[in-house]
Order: structure tokens, then sequence, then C-alpha cells
């Protein structure tokens, strides 16, 4: 209550200080007029009383000290002067936040990414009634997906108030003669309702939409594509588009935020399952009964526990196997499985590498890493200030402040610094999440990363924790109560000392360690951008533009795809100002591979390897001015009807042949046919720029034909005039085919090197960061040492030692701890190094010039760090240094 | 004339004590409590308002004494202290103690019989 008092006290406080001096004024006049009454004159008596009073101010401020002990007025005192010691060590403080704000800065983003992808709950009315219902698949694991009557029999089940089901699927959107690969869902009709949407415009599906198949095709956009591709046009109800060649009339638009039930699945459209051979012609998803397609979501009943539901479907599952026991069974023959799991469980499932859980774990693993860099950091430099200002803090023990209002005032420096790293690193984090939600690569869906409570406080648990637990144990040190020791700088607490400096050039060596590793890191990604500008790809880059084609959405009926790409070639050969034209599958340097397994005869018994492999078109090796070093590519006269011809490049050939390939033969054993080769190629590097070519084998486009090839084209007219072009050509010859945005091959390059540069970009940043920081360190340390050791430095000088062995001596021991950490910090970078192979280009890991560059940099880093206190070292008056004991 | 006190010459706790008494007889200001007290220890005990001011604002804080503005004889703004309950209780227990430890004192300052 006393505090609560005080409290209301302090609060009024400027109205009681009034009232305060109108009742000592009151005093003065009662104690006047006793003194007149006594027989003084007025004067004298004013004079008396006041000398009898007592200083009137002092008393004033001793009544106010009654209510200024409260803990707000102790608090607002402790954060001013926090702050004002926080201006005054202006470098040391910037070093704090900013460690801080970027670990938590980006800690917290990727900590969103993990939050929207896997606790978020599903933008859905009551998510927690949701459950996925899988079925077993032929090879008895669970979590496969249902066939439509399969749903259709679940969705009988009583325990549910409402289940629906969706199909992933493809189509392309023509738009303003832009085609685009979009993916979309098929949905059952109450695929909305049970979920518990709105429509942010028109409406969803009516419940017999979903019957009638073909008919009058109607689709609903998600939020997302309504604004990033009809720029939110309000009229959109209504309006028709083109999905796949077909007319479909859009009857709404999706709530906001909302792409899908599933991560896994996101969507930009949705139309009825009913409909969806209009989409996607081929098999009748509906009705077949092998077609386990769909995935399943119910609501359960209110009331209705998910083991209820599970029983449910046993049963269910039992009337399956009756009623159909070829289709219901597994591999084993056993009747499948149904499994029930709430809708959060289920997104875990299936989690193997490449899964978007384990790719989570790993972020998570980031995140933890770089918390506890910028939590090692903050410490050291809260320690090194610790140690400054040992002798300001033993003074102000000896002067009776008391130990807990000190600790109180260094914890609330060390919250200051967290409040102010905190709030850095969640204004990072937010423009950093809003960067790359406007940056997204076309064809990725948005996430939504907006800071939610979830991620604040994680933001603000994790800066308190720093501070708590870095600014405590130096806070606590340093106010331990031994004041004399202090002030002494006596030897006697010689075990202690040692303890205290063995603790601060650990965390040294740590950070010397880190930081060398994050220099050779740098300097690997700088030297691998630089190669991967410069260097040489084995192809022309120059005046080549490509577009892709995707034809996964017509049906490849007759050799309808190869009659596309003949078309294709024929028309944009024909273009005005086209040179060369030529398909092939991959671009090199793409990422993505294909391969195949052949058998080659090698003597006795036959070899086989499997290897990368290309499909190309006639005229693509000199297209891309790519040498052929023996026979020829491919021509027109490499046709579907004739015999299997491939190329194979010169690796391959050396390896099997000799380099004498041509004319010899292999076994492709995916196909089962055998093939003969009629060129050698030059190598390139196919798969990415850190790796050294491969045996590769090319195949003809025209016998091989596959649903997705880019469309090379060397031309001198510009890009910006042939694209568009290029797109009407192609779309005209058949309005479903998919079409990317052409791109030149220089522009190509930079995308697929421009993540090359922003890493090694982003590299050097934080390893300048690190340095910086473990600098500071170094420099405190030896500082520390140096304060500790100034007798016995006095004393070697008064005994003769010239100050440059005084400095000698001291950076002995700088370039000791440099040294320790280098060491630790090349098996620290060998190991990085050996995690980043796959991205380096025209560098190994163990590149020496990388690691004598950072070695020569943290060493003359270091150096200077420890010369600084070292030369003052040298500077002390030796009969100074011996005097004060 | 009277030894002026200050807080530190009194044993602790008794400043407090005085004034608590010295409301019991009714409402005063600051100046009357001290006049009082003056009156009635017969200028032995003399409060230094440097002393007096502060121990009634503790005294406040504590809950033991509440005080009201209120008009002085001549008609002067003046603020008037009195007693709370909480402080009647306090004033019991510290008279209570006061009057252990002053007994204790007198026991040991009696010269006991047969002992020089």
């Amino acid at each position: 209550m006393t505090a609560l008092r005080r409290l209301l006290a302090y609060l009024r406080r400027n109205r009681l200080d009034g009232e305060l001096a109108e009742e000592i004024q009151l005093h003065l006049e009662l104690r006047r007029q006793a003194l007149i009454a006594d027989g003084m004159t007025p004067a004298d008596a004013d004079r008396e009383a006041r000398r009898q009073f007592g200083n009137v101010t002092a008393i004033r401020e001793r009544t106010r000290d009654q209510w200024g002990g409260s803990t707000i007025d102790m608090l607002v005192q402790d954060v001013r002067h926090g702050i004002r010691l926080i201006r005054k060590a202006p470098g040391f403080s910037a070093v704090a936040i900013a460690s801080l704000a970027v670990g938590i800065g980006a800690s917290t983003v990727l900590f969103s990414f993990a939050n929207t992808l896997l606790f978020r709950p599903l933008p859905a009315a009551n998510p927690e009634r949701l459950v996925q219902l899988f079925t077993s698949d032929a090879s008895g694991s669970l979590y496969g997906g249902s066939s439509y009557a399969d749903y259709e029999r679940f969705s009988a089940a009583p325990v549910f108030s409402g289940v629906l089901a969706w199909s992933r699927t493809r189509a392309t959107l023509s738009q303003d003669e832009r085609p685009d690969v979009v993916a979309g869902l098929f949905v059952s009709a109450n695929y909305f309702d049970v979920l518990g949407l709105r429509p942010s415009r028109g409406r969803f599906f009516r419940a017999d939409e979903g019957r009638a198949p073909g008919r009058s095709p109607i689709v609903v956009l998600s939020h997302d594509a309504w604004q990033r591709r009809f720029g939110a046009d309000p009229d959109i109800a209504g309006r028709v588009i083109e999905l796949s060649g077909q007319p479909f009339t859009v009857i709404g638009v999706g709530p906001p935020r909302f792409m899908g039930a599933s991560i896994e699945d996101m969507a930009d459209f949705f139309v009825p399952a009913a409909m969806h051979q209009v989409v996607s012609p081929g098999a009748d998803l509906l009705q077949d009964r092998r077609q386990r397609v769909f995935r399943v979501l119910g609501r359960l009943q209110t009331g209705v526990a998910v083991s209820e539901a599970s029983a449910a479907l046993q049963v269910v599952a039992a009337d399956l196997l009756r009623q159909d026991p070829v289709a219901w069974r597994e591999q084993s023959g056993r009747g499948r499985t149904v499994t029930a799991l709430p809708e959060v469980t289920a997104r875990f499932v299936g989690a193997g590498p490449g899964s978007v859980l384990f790719i989570l774990s790993t972020v998570m693993a980031g995140v933890v890493g770089l918390l506890a860099i910028a939590c090692v950091n903050v410490a050291t430099v809260l320690l090194s200030r610790a140690t400054a200002r040992r002798k300001e803090i033993a003074v102000r023990l000896a002067l009776g402040a008391s130990r807990r209002r000190l600790v109180r005032q260094l914890l609330t420096e060390s919250a200051l610094l967290a409040v102010a790293g905190g709030a850095l690193g969640l204004m990072i984090a937010q423009s950093a999440a809003a960067l790359f939600v406007r940056l997204r690569p076309d064809g990725m869906p948005a996430l939504d990363l907006t800071l939610d409570d979830r991620i604040l406080l994680f933001g603000i648990g994790a800066s308190l924790l720093t501070v708590l637990f870095f600014g405590l144990a130096p806070a606590l040190q340093t106010t331990r109560p031994d004041v004399n020791a202090e002030l002494k700088d006596a030897a006697r607490t010689l075990k202690v000392r040692k303890w205290q400096f063995n603790l601060r050039a650990g965390l040294v060596v740590i950070q010397v360690a880190v930081s060398f590793a994050l220099m050779v890191g740098a300097a690997l990604m700088m030297r691998s951008a630089h190669a991967g500008r410069t260097e040489d790809p084995g192809f022309r880059r120059d005046e080549v533009v490509s577009i892709g084609l995707d034809l996964s959405t017509i049906p490849d009926r007759d050799g309808a795809h190869a009659r596309f790409y003949q078309e294709a070639v024929r028309l944009v050969s024909a273009l005005p100002g086209v040179e060369r034209v030529a398909l092939a599958a991959l671009v090199p340097m793409g990422g993505t591979n294909r391969h195949t397994t052949i058998q080659i005869a090698q003597g006795q018994a036959p070899v086989s390897t499997f290897l990368d492999i290309n499909v190309v078109g006639p005229g693509y090796f000199t297209l891309l001015e790519i040498p052929v070093r023996r026979g020829r590519e491919f021509t027109a006269a490499d046709r579907l009807s004739s015999p299997p011809v491939a190329l194979v490049n010169e690796l391959l050939a050396r390896q099997y042949w000799d380099g004498d390939a041509v004319g010899q033969v292999f076994v492709d054993e995916r196909a089962g046919v055998h093939v003969r080769i009629v060129g050698v190629i030059a190598d390139l590097r196919h798969r990415s720029f850190g790796e050294d070519p491969r045996p590769m084998v090319y195949f003809s486009a025209d016998q091989w034909p596959s649903s997705r090839m880019t469309l090379h084209v060397r031309t001198a007219v510009p890009p910006a005039v042939i694209g568009p072009v290029l797109q009407r050509t192609l779309h005209a010859i058949d309005r479903a085919a998919g079409l990317t945005r052409p791109e030149t091959m220089r522009e190509y390059f930079d995308r697929v090197t421009m993540p090359q540069q922003l890493a090694a970009g982003s590299a050097l940043a934080i390893a300048a960061i690190e340095l910086t920081l473990a600098a500071m360190a170094l420099y405190g340390v030896i500082a520390f040492a140096v304060s500790q050791r100034r007798r016995e430095i006095g004393l070697r000088m008064a005994l003769g030692a010239t100050s440059r062995s005084v400095i000698a001596l001291v950076m002995r021991e700088g370039l000791l701890l440099i040294s320790v950490g280098a060491v630790l910090g090349v098996g620290v970078a060998l190991v990085g190094g050996a995690a980043l192979q796959s991205v380096l280009i025209g560098v190994g890991p163990a590149d020496p010039a990388s690691l004598a560059v950072a070695a020569l940099v943290l060493l003359l880093v270091g150096a200077t760090a420890s010369y600084v206190p070292a030369r003052r070292a040298s500077g002390v008056d030796p009969s100074n240094a011996l005097r004060s004991n | 004339m009277g030894k002026k006190l200050a807080k530190s010459d009194l044993l602790p706790g008794t400043l407090d004590m005085l004034i608590l008494r010295t409301l019991t007889r009714g409402v005063m200001h600051g100046y009357g409590i001290a006049d009082h007290i003056r009156l009635r220890s017969e200028e032995v005990l003399r409060i230094e308002e440097g002393s007096l001011y502060p121990a009634l604002q503790r005294l406040q804080l504590q809950g033991l004494v509440a005080s009201d503005w209120g008009h002085s004889a001549n008609n002067r703004r003046a603020r008037y202290y009195r007693l709370t309950p909480a402080g009647r209780r306090k004033l019991d227990q510290a008279e209570s103690s006061f009057g252990r430890l002053i007994a204790a004192i007198a026991r040991v300052q009696q010269p006991s019989d047969g002992v020089v």
C-alpha cells in the first residue's frame, strides 16, 4: 500500500510540492508571530524564525525524497542515465544495437516464413474442426490421395457436417495475347462453403454446378490472381477469361490471402471438379476410381472428436472393400486404410528432404544460429563495456550506492540496448518481408508475411532474453562488493582475474574464428560471382532470344506436339530478322536435369552408365556456337521414323571410345533402343557453374518430343521488338500452349547468376560487420589485460624496458589470440566451404587465395586492435604505475 | 532552553511516536504539533523542522496519518493532520515496545544490591 501511495505522490509531486511550500510558509508565519508576541521586532522575528526553521530548500528536498523513492521515479532516472551513457559511448552502443538488430531481424524474417507455412491456421472458419482424410496407397504408405468416388462415400458419413475435395492442375491463362501457365484446383462444389469463406467479389459455386460435366464452364479466381493479373477489376464477375484455350466465366473472387486449403497446393483459380475435362482433357477424374488425385478435408460435426471420425471411416473403408475389392486393395492384398488427421498435424505429413517441413527445419536451425552469433557479439561488447567501467562502479559503490540499485541501473542500460536493437531488427524484418513479397518470382504464390503477434512476440522475447542473459552477468560481476580491491587494482584477486580474462579471451577467439570463416566465405563468393560474370560459359550469349513452350495443357493426340514444334520452327524462321531457330529441352545451367542410363558394349560385358541428357533440335549447336568436334549435329533428316541417333560430348567420347565416337552404338535402357552416335560436341557446363562438365548425351528433339521445350532464336532484331512478335506468332498456332516471357540469353545468364551476386554482396557485408565486432572485442580484451598488468609493465619500464619492447609484449598476446582464432576459423571455413561447393564458380572451397587474403586482413585488423592499447601501455609512466597500488 | 532535537538524536522511531501521540489529542497542523511537543516536554524536546515535515510525509505515505486542508485561527490556509485507525494501532505498538525498552534500560542502570 505504501508503495502505491508513493507512486501516487510521485505522480502528483508538483502539486504536493506547492502545498508543502504553503505549509512551510504558514509555519514560519506562526513562528514569527510567536516571537513578536515574545517581544521581538518584526524584522528580528522574521530572521529568527527563518534561522530556527532551518534551510527551507533542504527541508523541502528531504520531504520530497519521501515520495521520490518510488519505483517509477527510479526507473525514469535509470532510463535517462542509460540514454546518456549510450550516447557517451556511441561506438560500443552502435555495435551492440547493430548486432542485435541484424540477429533479431534476420531470425524474425525466417521465423515469419516458418510461421506462415507451418503454424498459421487456415484462413477458414473454425479451422480446428477441420481434418484431412488420407487413403493409403498401393505400397501401403498411409497418406495418399483419394478418388472422387471415395470422396463421395466419405461425405456421406454423418460425423462430418461437410466434406470437400480438391485436385491440382495447371492451365494456360491467355490474357492480352500473353499466355501464362498458372496453377489451379479442381474442387468439389461445396469447397468454399465447408471452409466457411465468403467471396470478396461475386459468388462461389452452387451445389448443382458441380454436377453437370463440361457445360458452361465457370471459375473462381483467387484474390491474389485477381489483383495481380486482372488489376483488381471491379467488374470481374461475369467476365469471360480463357483457360487452356477455352472460355470460362468468372463468377467470383476468393477472400484475401486465401490460396487454397493447403500450402502444397496453392492456386490462382478454382474450377468445379465436374468441369475438369474442359481444362485438362484426358482421364475422367470423376469416374475413374484409379485416379487417386483428390485430397479431402472434412469438417467435424460439433462435439465429434477426431477418434470418432476415424472409427466411422474404418466402417466406410470396410464397405468400400466389399464393394470394390480390386481397386480398394493395396499391393499387399490388404484393404486400404483411411486416416483422419487434424488439419494442422496433416501439414507435417510426408516430410522428406525437399519437402516443406525439411526446408523449414533447416531454416529454423539458421534462425537459432544467427541469434546465437548475435548474442555472442552483444555479450562481448557488454563485457568490454563493463570492464571499462569497473572503476566508476567501484567509486559509486564506495560512495554508498546500493548494489541492487546499481545492478538495476546496469540492467536498464542493457534493456535499452535490447529495445533499440529489437525495434530496429523488427523494422529490418518488416522491410525485408515487404521486399520479398514485392520481388517474388513469377509463379510463386503470395505468402502472407505480414508481422503478426507471434512474430512480434518472438522478436521481443529474443531481445529480452539476450539482454537478461548477457547484461546480467557483467552487471552482477562488476558490482561485487570487492570495492577495495577494485580501487586498489591489487593483485590479491589474481585468481578471479585470470578467470575473467579467460572468459573474455574465449569469447574473442570465437569471434575471431567466426569472422575468419565469414571472410573466407565472402572472398569465395566474390570470386565466384566474378567468375560467373566473366567466365566463358561455352555458348553464345549475344543476339539470342529464348522463349519457353509448355504444351502440357494440350493432349498429344496423333503427334499434336510434334506438329506444334514443326510449325513453330517454320513460322519463326520465316520472321524478318531471324537468322536461326532451334529447339532444346533444357537450357544450360537452368537448374533442372534430365537423365538416362545407357549401356555401352565394352569388351566382354556391357557397361551401364547413368548420365545427363539434353534433347535438342537441328541447328542448335550452330545457333549457340557450340563447336561440333567430329561428325555432325542433328538435321531435319533425323525424324521420328528414322533410326535413333545421338550426339555425345568430348568427355563421354574420350571415356569409352578414345574420342572417336562417331558411328558407335549404345543402348538407351529406358527406351530400350539402340542409338547410333553421329557427332561429338565440345564440353560445356550443363548443370551449374560450380560443377565441371560431365559426360552428356544429346538426343534429337524430333525423335524424342517432350511437352516442354525452349525455342532459341538468333536474331539481330532488338529483343523488345522481336519478343512480342514471337509471342503472337506462337500463340496463333495453338492458343492453349503455354509461353514464358521471352528472354535474351544475357538476361537469362544474369538471372541465373543473380543469386550469386546477391550472396556475395551479403556475405561481404556480414563478414565486415563481424570483423568489426571481433576487432572491438579484441581491443577490449587487450585493454583489460593491460589494465591488470600495469604494475608489471611499470616495473619492466623502470627496470629499463623500452616502450617498443612493451608494445611487443602486449601485441604478442593479441596476436596469440588472433592465431588461435584463425586456426579454428580455418576449420570452420573449410567445413562451410564444402557446403557451399555447389554454388561456387571457378573456385574450390579450399581456395588458397581466399584463405590468404582473409588471413592477411585478419592479421592487419588484429594487429591494429592490439596496437592501440599496447601503445597506451607503453606510455605508462613507470613511477605512476608502481605507485598506483 | 531545551536541546534542539534532530531525528538522529532520538531513538529511531521515537519522533514518529511523538507525533502520533500528539495527534491523539486532536487535529493539528505542523506548527501546532511541534509546539505541542515543546510545551508538553517542558522545553526539553524541540523538534527540528527539518525532521518534522519529512516525518509527517513518511507517516502519510505509510497511511498512519491523513491530512486535510482547512483554515487556521487567523484564517490562513493550513494543512491539518489527523490520526488514522492504522496510526492508532501503530502508536499502541510503538508505545509498548518503547516502554519495554525504557524499563530494560532502567533495570540495567539500577544499582543492584550487594554489588559495588
